[in-house]
């Protein structure tokens, strides 16, 4: 800590001197294209990390605001086998890449791989740079990206929901893809999921992965209580048996929960549940709320009684944010987990010994699973040559190639055919394409607010589940007439 | 205001033409040290305000195609999504009566119990009453976020060394809110405390020698000599916190940030959630500009009804 | 039984008894902890290892106390320094600005005639009513279109001049003596020099107790930092602090020892200008 910290306070006077002098004379060129420092990617070694580290915050402290510029220098695993395409737009300068949920420098598999991945484009096209900047999955990384897609500056390129796209496009401010999208591309993006991002005849985004909801089962826990792992194709009503069964006081007194999920407007990780008896929230053609119907009920009544009736959720359930969750699995203090893939690069980079399998069948006789889409759309930009490049970036970061150069970057499903993906990654794949997909529309984002306080309801026992779905009927229907 | 009149005999006693020159010299200080603030002030207070009143009046869209569409986000700002606008002021007013009565309560009460100290004392507590104050809200909030944890947190270990069961602090509707302002009720009112064991030391000793003599106890001399003489500092003070409690907003995003059903929707949450969420410019500012209406009734209401006979 | 609370110097000497001094100060001591434990707790959670972190029993004295949670956040937070950095450069910057803004304006309200004044005094003053929220977006828009994001001036640039320091300096600078400033006109003193000269040095009371409460506002400022520094390594402490929070989702430990060191600076700071600190408080809220 020592070393690496106090060489910068040694100097930190004429760091302060300058740094105020920098900042009133950058009172007038304050854009981002102010100095870029080139700094070696995460993907590289330790050393390359910390000179990295070391470098940019000099850069900072003139306010020039750099992060990482990717360049070729530490793209070790980027290898040369080359899916990136040299992009034809003739741009010169430096594309900015807005990545959900990633953290530069972070020890996470998808910020190590998107640098990756980012360096082998910036290898085929020396001419461009590129800034990843991470924004966090929760409504104030939300904040961020709206702002800054709105403000029409500062962001070429985002990974976005799917349904949190419609609202953008509506106002204008995502660039149509149709100029740029082949014939191959169609044929090989996953039937059905470019339907998603048209909106008034229109291509918006590239899907780039398709991530659905399975059980997570923490694997020593079971053998703890000698409890056979489930097979697939398992009930609800074996689910719980389960559930009870791994719910319990350990001597030293920690008490282990069979289950529990994320409940959060921005997740659909306990909705297999809700779905499992056959019901969806809205109509096929997105015109009718449905939720209120018996399946839809009983499906709910499905999740409220692990935590009212049958007591295999920790308290907090409705309310615990993903750290409670990962540190009850990591712990070993849980021991089912509905969740979509990402997740489990965390939990196998932590060693946990755990098994990924199907969610619970419910009246509807099969598995069902939910999930949004991942996408990768571009931001609407006047200057043609920009945007055609942050087209060829996007492209490439959604293609067959970039798996190739960098093997494990997709961490779920891919949308497209060619695209293999690893362990454990693949045994979502299958699930993929039989998912329920949260619908593209510009009123849903209105529509989970209505409908997440009530799940939160139902779950604390505040509210009966005909009542948490039914309220919202009126409210709904009316938001569907209106678009 | 007697510093103007000094100024003003030399004037009179000049020409026309030389009293415009000197007139004109006066503003001009006036207005060249006023300026840079001013400046400030217009491009990130005045503007953003006069923009965002616009906001209200239309369907904005930062990226064109702006409408303009009268009082709709008025009327949208309370109906839309089932009401929850005004389970929002309901939340947010429960929040800042409680909040403020118990904080104008206890700085009251923790600023007479340090008045007969000794002075090393006084500006001890004082002092570590005040020091969560210079800590970032934010900080506080992760913190108390931990401790309300039901399974590992602290506050239900402490319960469970009496036996009693784990409370569900920030998962319990019913409990959620109260359990935020517990959290401000539980940091001691800083500048409460500081103002008001100020303004009890400013006041007279011989008024309270005087009470003694006429056989007044303690309680009574509180009641009948410090509160009248400290009123204009309540009503400073009373301002102040409620202002802050009713913009209540980093605090409950931290620690609930998916909130518990409705119940720990405030305001500004809700603004938030419109801005960012729904992307509904137009009602988010309609309704902020509703909150700034509230905050300015309050205070026009609190000054008149509290200033009515402070003055001494 | 009839014991005395108000501290009365001579004749009616306090009668104090042991009755009444007891429960007085186990009342203070006892809320002094209460209020003091969240940021008792920060530090012990700072200093306990992460594996530890959510042990029942807590340790409430830490016992197992280690840096390791801060060797790790320097290893593993790379950007920390440069949060360090930015929000020192910030409230600096801020802190001098608003001085010097807020001293001027402050003696322009309080002593210099012009027109409009009283209209725009009450105009400013009025702005105090504005939730910040109410100007996020426009704010934000302004701030893009001068080309600021990511950039330290967006946070400066609207922190040059606040509605509390002009109040507090007016209210301040309404105290001193007109004479002084007449005194010194006759001693051949321009306008200017009579701010420089007389004003400046005899506000410095005011001065410093602005300074301080800039500064402290200013290092904790979170909702518009976090707004306009979006990448990692512009941002500030409580900005950075908070997006450990998602980076690390689990490792309290670490999370902590970042949340603490940031606040480090500012317990450190009051401690040393406490006296200032109180003083201030109560100067803000003068009668005016």
């Amino acid at each position: 800590m020592t070393k690496r910290l106090f060489p910068q306070y040694q100097r930190f006077g004429l760091f302060m001197a300058m740094a105020l002098f920098m900042t009133l004379m950058l009172a007038a060129c304050g854009d981002n294209t102010a100095t870029p420092v080139p700094a070696t990617t995460a993907a590289a070694t330790k050393a390359a990390t910390t000179a990295a580290a070391t470098t940019t915050s000099a850069a900072t402290t003139s306010a020039a605001a750099t992060t990482a510029v990717a360049t070729t220098a530490g793209a070790t695993t980027a290898a040369t086998a080359g899916g990136a395409s040299v992009s034809k737009s003739g741009f010169k300068g430096t594309l900015s890449y807005w990545a959900l949920g990633y953290a530069p420098g972070a020890n996470t598999g998808f910020s190590k791989s998107t640098d990756a991945a980012v360096a082998a484009f910036t290898k085929a096209n020396p001419d461009i740079k590129v800034e990843v900047v991470g924004y966090t999955a929760d409504q104030a990384g939300f904040a961020k990206i709206v702002n800054a897609v709105q403000a029409g500056s500062g962001v070429d390129a985002f990974r976005i929901p799917n349904d949190s796209l419609p609202v953008l496009v509506k106002q204008g401010a995502v660039a149509p893809i149709d100029e740029y999208i082949t014939d191959a591309d169609r044929s090989d993006i996953l039937p059905g999921l470019l339907d998603t991002v048209k909106f008034d005849g229109k291509y918006y985004a590239w899907p780039l992965w398709v991530p659905p909801v399975a059980m997570y089962l923490n694997v020593d826990i079971f053998k703890e209580k000698g409890v056979d792992l489930p097979k697939e194709g398992w009930t609800y009503d074996q689910f719980v048996e389960i559930a009870k069964k791994l719910t319990f006081t350990r001597a030293n007194g920690e008490k282990v929960y069979g289950y529990s999920a994320l409940v959060d407007p921005g997740l659909v990780d306990t909705w297999p549940f809700i779905l499992s008896d056959g019901a969806r929230p809205l109509s096929a053609d997105n015109t009718k709320y449905t939720f209120n119907t018996p399946e839809g009920i009983s499906g709910l009544k499905k999740v409220t009684d692990l935590a009212l009736v049958h007591k295999v959720t920790p308290p907090d359930f409705g309310t615990q944010k993903l750290d409670d969750i990962l540190t009850a699995m990591q712990k070993k203090l849980q021991a089912m987990w509905s969740r979509p893939s990402g997740d489990s690069a965390t939990l196998k980079a932590n060693g946990l010994n755990f098994q990924i399998i199907h969610m619970p069948i419910g009246k509807s006789g099969k598995a069902v699973s939910a999930g949004g889409i991942g996408l990768i759309a571009v931001a609407a930009n006047k200057d043609k040559a920009r945007l055609s490049a942050s087209m060829d970036l996007v492209k490439y970061l959604t293609s067959a190639g970039v798996e190739k150069d960098v093997p494990g970057y997709y961490l779920a499903p891919a949308a497209r055919k060619a695209v293999t993906v690893q362990e454990p990654f693949s045994f979502f794949a299958p699930i993929a394409p039989t998912a329920w997909i949260t619908p593209s529309l510009p009123a849903w984002t209105q529509i989970r607010t209505l409908i997440h306080p009530n799940l939160q309801n139902a779950i604390f026992g505040k509210m009966t589940a005909e009542d948490a779905l039914g309220q919202p009927t009126v409210e709904v229907n009316k938001l569907l007439a209106a678009q | 205001m007697a510093q103007f009149d000094v100024g003003k005999i030399p004037v009179r006693q000049v020409s026309t033409g030389q009293r415009i020159v000197l007139f004109f010299r006066k503003n001009s200080w006036g207005y060249a040290f006023v300026l840079p603030s001013m400046l400030t002030f217009a491009i990130f207070t005045f503007f953003p305000v006069i923009w965002s009143f616009i906001i209200s009046f239309q369907d904005f869209r930062p990226r064109g195609g702006t409408t303009w569409n009268g009082f709709d986000n008025y009327v949208k700002a309370f109906t839309t999504q089932n009401n929850v606008f005004v389970t929002a002021l309901k939340n947010t007013a429960y929040y800042a009566i409680l909040t403020v009565t118990a904080n104008i309560l206890i700085a009251l009460i923790l600023a007479s119990l340090i008045q007969p100290l000794n002075k090393y004392a006084q500006t001890f507590f004082r002092a570590a009453y005040y020091l969560p104050a210079v800590t970032s809200a934010v900080i506080i909030a992760v913190i108390w976020r931990w401790m309300f944890n039901t399974q590992w947190g602290f506050l239900n270990y402490l319960l469970s060394l009496f036996g009693a069961d784990a409370v569900r602090w920030l998962s319990d509707p019913d409990i959620a809110l109260n359990s935020i302002v517990l959290s401000t009720v539980f940091t001691a009112p800083a500048t409460g405390v500081v103002l008001f064991s100020a303004a009890m030391g400013s006041v007279p000793k011989d008024l309270y020698e005087a009470a003694e003599l006429e056989g007044a106890g303690p309680v009574r001399k509180w009641w009948s000599i410090t509160l009248p003489l400290i009123k204009s500092t309540t009503l400073y003070v009373v301002v102040l916190y409620t202002i802050a409690s009713f913009e209540v907003f980093e605090k409950v995003y931290v620690m609930v940030p998916s909130g518990v059903g409705d119940s720990t929707q405030t305001i500004v949450t809700q603004i938030y959630q419109m801005l960012y969420s729904n992307l509904n410019y137009g009602v988010a500012s309609a309704q902020a500009i509703v909150l700034f209406l509230i905050i300015a009734t309050i205070s026009v209401f609190q000054f008149k009804f509290l200033r009515s006979d402070v003055e001494y | 039984m009839a014991a005395e609370l108000v501290n009365v110097k001579g004749r009616t000497k306090a009668v104090s008894s042991i009755w009444w001094k007891v429960p007085l100060w186990l009342a203070l001591i006892i809320t002094t902890i209460i209020s003091l434990f969240p940021m008792y707790w920060l530090f012990v959670t700072a200093l306990t290892p992460t594996k530890d972190t959510i042990k029942i029993p807590p340790d409430i004295i830490p016992v197992n106390a280690s840096l390791d949670n801060f060797n790790r956040l320097f290893s593993q937070a790379k950007y920390y320094s440069n949060w360090a950095i930015n929000s020192f450069v910030i409230t600096i910057t801020i802190t001098v600005f608003h001085v010097a803004f807020d001293t001027l304006s402050g003696y322009a309200f309080a002593k210099k005639k012009f027109f409009g004044r009283n209209v725009l005094f009450w105009l400013v003053l009025s702005t105090l009513m504005i939730p910040p929220h109410v100007t996020l977006t426009p704010l934000y828009f302004v701030v893009q279109n001068f080309g600021l994001r990511d950039n330290l001036l967006a946070v400066i640039m609207p922190g040059t001049a606040s509605v509390f320091g002009i109040f507090l300096m007016r209210q301040f600078i309404q105290t001193l003596p007109t004479e002084l400033e007449e005194a010194g006109r006759i001693d051949g003193c321009s306008e200017w020099g009579v701010f420089w000269r007389i004003i400046a040095p005899l506000s410095k009371p005011a001065i410093g107790a602005l300074a301080i409460f800039t500064f402290v506002r200013y290092w904790n400022d979170y909702l518009w930092p976090s707004m306009v520094l979006i990448k990692a390594p512009s941002q500030t402490l409580p900005v950075g602090v908070a997006s450990l929070q998602t980076e690390f989702s689990t490792d309290y430990g670490l999370i902590f020892s970042g949340a603490s060191l940031a606040a480090l600076p500012m317990i450190i700071f009051f401690l040393l200008f406490q006296r200032y600190f109180l003083e201030g408080v109560r100067m803000g809220a003068l009668k005016g």
